[in-house]
């Protein structure tokens, strides 16, 4: 399909990782990850301190389809988008910010955290996240998906559903 | 598109449930999570009105396993059926990678499937799809309604030249629902792999 898509690899992954690392401290958030508009993590960082996340596959999933509704909704009224997304309940809270066409930066906050201070870093994180994304990287690493792959995938599926038994 | 985590060494998919209100999709979803063990599957979430219908999707990702060092991995959701909800579905299937369609048996139900597949068309567009081109398979369910339309009947009006991978299933008991996934999907692996 013709969705962007932002693939991460090799020193542009470390860097990313790195600026996500750094903006979890700098506004002392619980996570930080980044998602593509489909919904999948590409990347994600959590404090030392933070609690087991939730599952980041739902939260990436519903942050992706929550950003579309709001451009949807946004539309609307003749607008491209909202300039801020921020959700706030009386523990936690989530604010996000478009990464290009391709994706989107999440930051997860709690009480320990100022909102100010998650919106200055997240914008801040997002502008040199475009940086790094912006240079040209080397091609990317070579994947040996030939038929044999497809065909061995699809025979996982045979073994998805057969009821196990304790050996 | 796939997504490809190079980082994760993970490899993902995005499986759409299509079809009209009440066909199934959910049921489906439901059923496979049933069936599949916990190793395998993430949370399933189900954004629900209160009568328990669909309002934005249903979502469970399932993990198949490694291949060649690539984890692989399959995420499904379904679109909410009913009529006035056009906006969610057209959002929904937003970087989709295959489709099952799920029909209505009831005889009642076939302008419904005829139109819900228009609908999926006309959506596609508004992404530059084309039905032809995204791996897409037919789901019949309901076949164990007493006055089930003919298949015959129901694949004249969905897929006339019969080119499209079709299935019976009576999904609330398990059956058809597992062989349109295992046929989407390795439509959409074919896919990924002649483009590799």
């Amino acid at each position: 399909m013709l969705e962007p898509s932002l693939d991460l690899y090799g020193e542009t992954f470390e860097r990313v990782d790195a600026v996500l690392a750094d903006l979890v401290v700098k506004c002392h958030a619980r996570y930080a990850l980044i998602v593509d508009r489909k919904g999948f993590v590409l990347v994600h960082q959590r404090a030392v301190w933070a609690p087991k996340p939730p599952s980041l596959d739902s939260l990436a999933t519903l942050i992706a389809s929550n950003h579309s509704a709001n451009v949807a909704i946004a539309q609307l009224f003749g607008e491209d988008a909202f300039r801020e997304t921020v959700q706030q309940g009386a523990e936690v809270g989530t604010y996000v910010e478009e990464l290009g066409p391709e994706a989107l930066l999440v930051t997860v906050f709690d009480g320990s955290a100022v909102l100010g201070k998650v919106k200055l870093f997240t914008k801040q994180a997002v502008a040199r996240l475009r940086v790094v994304l912006d240079e040209e990287r080397g091609p990317p690493p070579v994947l040996d998906l030939d038929e044999a792959w497809s065909n061995d995938t699809a025979n996982l599926f045979d073994g998805l559903f057969v009821k196990r038994t304790l050996p | 598109m796939s997504t490809i985590n190079f980082s994760a060494r993970e490899i993902n998919f995005k499986l759409v449930y299509y079809g009209p209100g009440l066909s199934g999709k959910t049921t489906n979803l439901k059923q496979i999570y049933e069936h599949v063990p916990g190793d395998s599957k993430g949370e399933m979430v189900s954004l629900q009105t209160e009568d328990e219908r669909t309002l934005f999707f249903d979502f469970l990702p399932l993990d198949l396993g490694k291949v060649n060092g690539f984890k692989t991995r399959f995420h499904l959701y379904t679109v909410p059926g009913q009529v006035f909800y056009n906006s969610s579905r057209r959002l929904i299937l937003r970087g989709v990678d295959g489709v099952v369609f799920v029909a209505d048996s009831a005889p009642n139900r076939l302008r419904a499937n005829a139109e819900s597949l228009r609908n999926l068309r006309e959506n596609l567009d508004e992404y530059n799809l084309h039905l032809g081109e995204v791996p897409y398979v037919l789901q019949v369910n309901k076949r164990d309604l007493p006055d089930a339309l003919p298949l015959d009947m129901i694949q004249a009006v969905l897929d006339p030249t019969r080119r499209v991978p079709l299935f019976e299933a009576v999904a609330a008991e398990f059956r058809g629902v597992v062989e349109p996934l295992k046929a989407v999907s390795k439509l959409v692996l074919e896919k990924l792999a002649q483009r590799a």
